[in-house]
C-alpha cells in the first residue's frame, strides 16, 4: 500500500472514531441486542467491525450510559442495550457538539471551494 | 459448535478474570445470531463459522479490544515469556542439583545415598532463590522489550483450525488461594533456612531459639513439602486453571504434609530452657494437640479433594 493510501486510511479511521460512538448512541433510543444494532447500523450505510462494536458497548455500559439486560427468555440466551438516563443526556450534549463542528468545518470549507 | 467454544477459551485467556465469563457469552450469543441469519447454500455452517473468526480476528487481537490497561507484558510477548519460563524452570534446578550432587562427590567420594539425598535437600532454598531470580531477571527484560517494540509491528498469525482443544475437566483456581501458598511457603524458607534461630525469645541481650535441633531432622522434609506446594501454586498462577493430574498431586502433598505434622507432634521440637525456665509447659501440649488436628484435617482434606475430583461434574 502507497504512503498516500496509508495516511488516507489512518485519518479516515481517526475521522471515524470519533463519531462511532455518536452513531451508536444514536440507534439505541431502542432496546437492541449486538447483532441488530449491526444490522441497523449497516442499514443506515454505517460498516462497523463487530470487534469494534462490542468492546465499544462494554465501554458504554461500564460508564453507565446504556442499560444492559441479559433475556434469558428466548431460545438463546441475549443481551439488549438501551440508553440509560445519563446516556441520553451524554448523546444530546455530543449531538449539538457534533451539529456545531459540523457547521464549523462546513463553512470553513466552503469558503475555500 | 466446539470450534465456537475454542476460540472463546483462547479469547478468554487474555482477559481479565471478571470479565471473562461475560464477554465469552456476549461473543457466543454474536456468532450464533449471526449463524442463524445464515443461508449461504455452498457453506457449510462450520466453514462459515470459520470465516467469521477469521474475519473477527485472533483471540489476542479481540481480548486486547476488549482491555484499557496497559500491560507490562505485551500479549504478543507473553507465549515468548512463558517459553523462556518454562525453560529456566526446568533447567536451572537441574543445573543446581546437578552441581550440588557433583560438589558433594568432590568433597568425599564415598558418600552415601541418605547423606546425598540430605544435601540435595539442603540445597532446595537456594536453588529456589536462584531461579526467583533468574525469572524475574528474565521478566525484567521482556518488559524492557514490551516498552521498546510496537505491538502492532508484531505478527500474530492465526488459523482457527489451530485453536487448541477444549481442555478436559478444568477446575476452578483460588488465586488468593494460589498467592497467599507462594508467598507463605516463600516467607518459611526465608525464616526457618536463611535465619535460623530467629524464632526466639529475646531477653537481657541474648536471644535463646524457640526450636532446638530436633525441628532441624525434620526440616529437609517440610523443605520439599513447602517447596513442592510452592510449584504447584506457581503453575497454578500460570495456568490460572487446575486439572485432575494437578488435584491429585495435591491431595498427595496434603498426605505428605499431614505425616509432617504427625512427625512434628511427636518430636520434642522445643528448647527445654525456654519451656522449663518460663513455665509454659501447656505450649507444647497445645501445639501437639494442634499438629494432630491438623494432619488429621490434611487427610480428610485430601480424600475430599479427590472423592470430589472424580465424582463431581465438571466445572470451569
Amino acid at each position: 500500500m502507497s504512503n498516500f493510501d496509508d495516511i488516507i486510511k489512518n485519518l479516515q479511521q481517526e475521522l471515524r472514531k470519533g463519531t462511532l460512538v455518536l452513531a451508536v448512541l444514536s440507534q439505541l433510543f431502542e432496546k437492541h441486542y449486538g447483532y441488530s444494532l449491526v444490522e441497523t447500523l449497516n442499514k443506515h450505510g454505517l460498516q462497523i467491525d463487530q470487534n469494534t462494536l462490542y468492546p465499544l458497548l462494554r465501554r458504554l455500559d461500564k460508564q453507565g450510559l446504556l442499560e444492559a439486560t441479559w433475556d434469558v427468555s428466548e431460545t438463546r440466551p441475549r443481551k439488549y442495550y438501551k440508553l440509560s438516563e445519563l446516556g441520553i443526556r451524554v448523546y444530546n450534549e455530543l449531538k449539538n457538539t457534533y451539529y456545531n463542528s459540523h457547521t464549523v468545518i462546513e463553512n470553513m470549507m466552503k469558503e475555500v471551494e | 459448535m466446539k470450534l465456537l467454544e475454542r476460540y472463546l477459551l483462547q479469547i478468554e485467556r487474555y482477559l481479565p478474570r471478571k470479565d471473562k465469563a461475560e464477554v465469552s457469552d456476549e461473543l457466543r450469543s454474536l456468532f450464533l445470531d449471526q449463524l442463524e441469519d445464515y443461508d449461504d447454500t455452498d457453506q457449510t455452517k462450520e466453514d462459515r463459522l470459520k470465516d467469521m473468526i477469521i474475519e473477527f480476528g485472533s483471540p489476542l487481537q479481540v481480548a486486547m479490544k476488549y482491555r484499557n490497561d496497559k500491560p507490562i507484558i505485551l500479549r504478543e510477548l507473553e507465549p515468548f515469556l512463558f517459553m523462556v519460563f518454562k525453560i529456566i524452570s526446568i533447567s536451572v534446578p537441574s543445573a543446581l542439583l546437578f552441581v550440588t550432587a557433583l560438589g558433594v562427590y568432590s568433597d568425599n567420594i564415598d558418600v552415601s545415598t541418605g547423606f546425598l539425598v540430605l544435601e540435595l535437600l539442603k540445597a532446595i532454598p537456594s536453588i529456589f532463590m536462584a531461579l526467583v531470580t533468574a525469572l524475574g531477571i528474565v521478566f525484567l527484560i521482556f518488559a524492557g522489550l514490551s516498552r521498546a517494540l510496537d505491538p502492532n509491528k508484531i505478527e500474530d498469525d492465526f488459523h482457527p483450525d489451530y485453536l487448541p482443544p477444549i481442555p478436559v475437566d478444568v477446575y476452578k483456581v483460588s488465586m488468593f488461594e494460589a498467592i497467599i501458598g507462594t508467598a507463605g511457603g516463600l516467607v518459611f524458607l526465608y525464616v526457618f533456612n536463611y535465619q535460623p534461630g530467629l524464632i526466639a525469645v529475646y531477653y537481657d541481650n541474648v536471644r535463646e531459639p524457640l526450636l532446638n535441633s530436633n525441628f532441624d531432622k525434620i526440616l529437609p522434609f517440610l523443605n520439599v513439602s513447602v517447596s513442592l506446594t510452592m510449584l504447584l501454586q506457581g503453575y497454578y498462577l500460570f495456568k490460572q486453571s487446575k486439572s485432575k493430574l494437578t488435584i491429585t498431586f495435591e491431595a498427595v502433598l496434603q498426605v505428605f504434609s499431614g505425616i509432617i505434622l504427625i512427625l512434628l507432634s511427636q518430636a520434642d521440637i522445643f528448647n527445654d530452657i525456654i519451656i522449663n525456665g518460663f513455665n509454659i509447659e501447656i505450649i507444647p501440649t497445645l501445639f501437639k494437640i494442634g499438629m494432630i488436628v491438623g494432619a488429621v484435617a490434611a487427610f480428610i482434606g485430601a480424600i475430599v479433594k479427590i472423592v470430589k475430583v472424580f465424582l463431581a461434574k465438571e466445572k470451569r
